[in-house]
């Protein structure tokens, strides 16, 4: 029963289902979508589909045991793979996944197996390779199968390795373009080896739940032009990206326990994507002449510390980013500029601008006239509501600006950028003074052609009032549309 | 589908920029050149072999399976690609568009999956693909078997051997 069998239906009447006429190319492709499971059950449904589950050239096997778990089916498990791969026969294989994680104490994934198997993949030409094994024991060592550096056909390699410690690479990814290293433990010169000497062909990187013992994450690479990073060790003080082509940018460093130490330094030259999430680091930063597109979640009080320091990093942000074109940003970002009397520096290129609010106060107005004034270009403004609980912070100092505000712009306010054609409201929460502050855009914004307000059904009431003091204010001509959408 | 239809043959004049596809039951279908070609490659192909002036005969492809992958294609074209700043509501679109389209009943189901296999559009295939898996997940084996019309050949004897040898992965 265990010969293989593609390409070659069971044609008996008895066989018949209603895969008989789909190619064997789709139903491999179906059974890659899904979890060993429901491949398992599937290999049940008839000879036929064992066959297929058997030849599929995307292979995937996953054994995951629970601690205390009185069935450790590791036995079956090894038994089953190690058949089926040993009667391979150098049928291609495309990718191959292997999860073998045994956390009920009895056994370990043996290291001897999963060199053994990922030597049989790599036999078969494979091109997706993603491990994601470990043993129970934390900073046991991890060696790379050595067949892999000689394979001529791996694009992608993925590896879990349950925060076993990853060994330094003994050779060259020729042919890899895709990385993705996953809670494990590595030393800053062996991440360096990795990426920068044995993936010269690198284009997407990920690294995530790494754990402590990386202080310094430095990341060099002439051919990378993905970078993803999230759930670094708490204690890392210095990141150092420089990389020539990277395109896309994501960094999510909520995890740090002290960000306003950590030193984040990255040349980019060619950055058009960014995504950062985390507090204000020490930032150095390229300026990035090619931006399109940035989305910025930084929580300015996370750190406590001294405002003005604060300020003139962020300030320095902006000096890198503004050549954006699309930009998404919460507005205590923007009203600490304001404070430090640092949002001068022009938004040339700015076409569409998204800023996420907690509540909407009296003062918002100046701080997003502010904004609106080194925009010249911008077309749509985007209000959308956080749903958290607004904590004004620095409320007495910018309602202090907001009059100072008024006064120096006192009859000029028509300097707001006239490109300005769409604002889009989307309310959650409470509302506060969002009324004032949009009847205020609105008549100052003398484009403005249309304005969307985006609700749920329980605000109806107060939308309505919000819209009779825009009514109060706009232009006949002025278009406003009320939404009422899930939120 | 209002000007996706049957017209009255290949004889009708030819409209600019419109190709002609015959399905495999004879239906003919008058489309946007430009929106069919830029999804699938098998009447790109054709169009570019000279096929533009006379109708494109797509022998498998039922006409309600070749309907809806033409709706597709042109949902597709005019709304996808696009990196314009609407990009992220036209997504919004795309998506919901996808999500019905893959409410189709599993006759026409398998019939689209071997429609946008034939006209080589990968996101239709992917899509339908993926409508299936979503279909198969969390099934019973006997559930699988009455969904899927799969006649059970095994002996209860090789039954049970399969059912120990995949013993790690059932729950």
């Amino acid at each position: 029963m265990d010969q293989l069998v593609t390409n070659q239906h069971v044609n008996d009447a008895q066989g018949y289902d209603i895969f008989a006429n789909l190619a064997d190319d789709i139903i491999y492709k179906i059974l890659s979508l899904l979890g060993a499971n429901d491949q398992a059950k599937f290999a049940l449904l008839s000879k036929r589909c064992r066959q297929f589950l058997l030849s599929s050239p995307y292979m995937k096997f996953e054994c995951y045991c629970l601690p205390d778990d009185p069935s450790c089916l590791c036995e079956e498990f090894t038994n089953f793979v190690d058949r089926i791969l040993s009667q391979r026969n150098g049928l291609a294989i495309v990718s191959f996944r292997l999860q073998w994680i045994c956390f009920n104490g009895n056994c370990d994934a043996k290291q001897y197996f999963v060199d053994k198997w990922t030597n049989i993949a790599v036999s078969c030409g494979v091109q997706e390779l993603d491990l994601a094994v470990g043993f129970r024991h934390e900073e046991e060592l991890f060696k790379m199968p050595n067949c892999i550096f000689s394979s001529r056909f791996l694009r992608v390699l993925k590896l879990h390795l349950t925060y076993n410690i990853l060994l330094e690479p003994i050779g060259v990814l020729a042919s890899l373009e895709d990385l993705s290293l996953c809670s494990m433990a590595l030393r800053a010169d062996c991440l360096e080896e990795w990426i920068s000497t044995a993936c010269p062909s690198l284009k997407r990187l990920t690294i995530s739940h790494l754990v402590k013992g990386i202080r310094n994450v430095r990341i060099t690479s002439e051919s990378l032009e993905e970078l993803d990073i999230f759930n670094l060790p708490t204690d890392v003080y210095n990141i150092d990206i420089t990389t020539e082509r990277l395109q896309k940018l994501s960094l999510n460093l909520n995890s740090l326990r002290n960000p306003f130490n950590c030193i984040l330094k990255v040349k980019a030259p060619n950055l058009q994507d960014l995504k950062w999430t985390g507090a204000v680091n020490d930032i150095y930063l390229s300026e990035w002449k090619f931006l399109k597109k940035a989305s910025l979640c930084l929580d300015i009080n996370k750190t406590y510390h001294e405002e003005k320091t604060i300020c003139i990093r962020l300030a320095k942000l902006l000096q890198s980013i503004h050549h954006v074109r699309v930009l998404q940003i919460n507005s205590d970002t923007f009203e600490m500029l304001l404070l430090g009397d640092q949002l001068q520096i022009a938004l040339n290129n700015l076409h569409h601008l998204a800023i996420t609010v907690d509540g909407l106060m009296e003062y918002h107005f100046p701080v997003f006239a502010s904004v609106l004034m080194v925009s010249p270009k911008l077309e749509t403004l985007s209000l959308k509501y956080s749903g958290k609980p607004y904590r004004p912070h620095y409320e007495m100092l910018l309602g202090l600006m907001a009059s100072q505000f008024y006064k120096r712009h006192e009859g000029n306010l028509n300097l707001l950028g006239d490109h300005l054609s769409a604002i889009v409201v989307e309310l959650k929460g409470k509302f506060y003074q969002t009324g004032f502050v949009i009847a205020n855009m609105v008549k100052v914004a003398k484009g403005l052609k249309k304005i969307t307000i985006f609700y749920s059904r329980k605000h109806l009431l107060i939308v309505l009032k919000m819209w009779s003091d825009i009514w109060k204010v706009a232009s006949p001509r002025l278009e406003v549309n009320l939404v009422e959408k899930k939120i | 589908m209002a000007t996706t239809g049957a017209s009255d043959g290949a004889s009708a004049a030819k409209k600019e920029g419109l190709v002609t596809l015959m399905s495999g039951d004879g239906e003919i279908f008058e489309v946007e050149a430009a929106a069919v070609a830029a999804l699938s490659v098998t009447i790109r192909h054709a169009i570019e072999e000279g096929f533009g002036d006379r109708p494109i005969p797509l022998p498998i492809v039922g006409a309600r399976a070749l309907a809806l992958a033409v709706e597709y294609c042109r949902k597709h074209h005019s709304l996808g690609g696009g990196a314009g700043e609407d990009s992220a509501a036209y997504d919004d679109e795309l998506r919901a568009f996808d999500h019905n389209l893959a409410k189709v009943d599993r006759d026409t189901l398998f019939d689209l999956i071997e429609a946008a296999n034939y006209l080589e559009i990968e996101g239709l295939l992917n899509l339908m693909c993926r409508t299936v898996a979503e279909m198969m997940k969390g099934k019973s084996v006997e559930e699988l078997r009455r969904t899927f019309d799969v006649s059970n050949d095994y002996t209860p004897e090789e039954e049970e051997e399969v059912r120990r040898e995949v013993s790690w992965a059932l729950d």
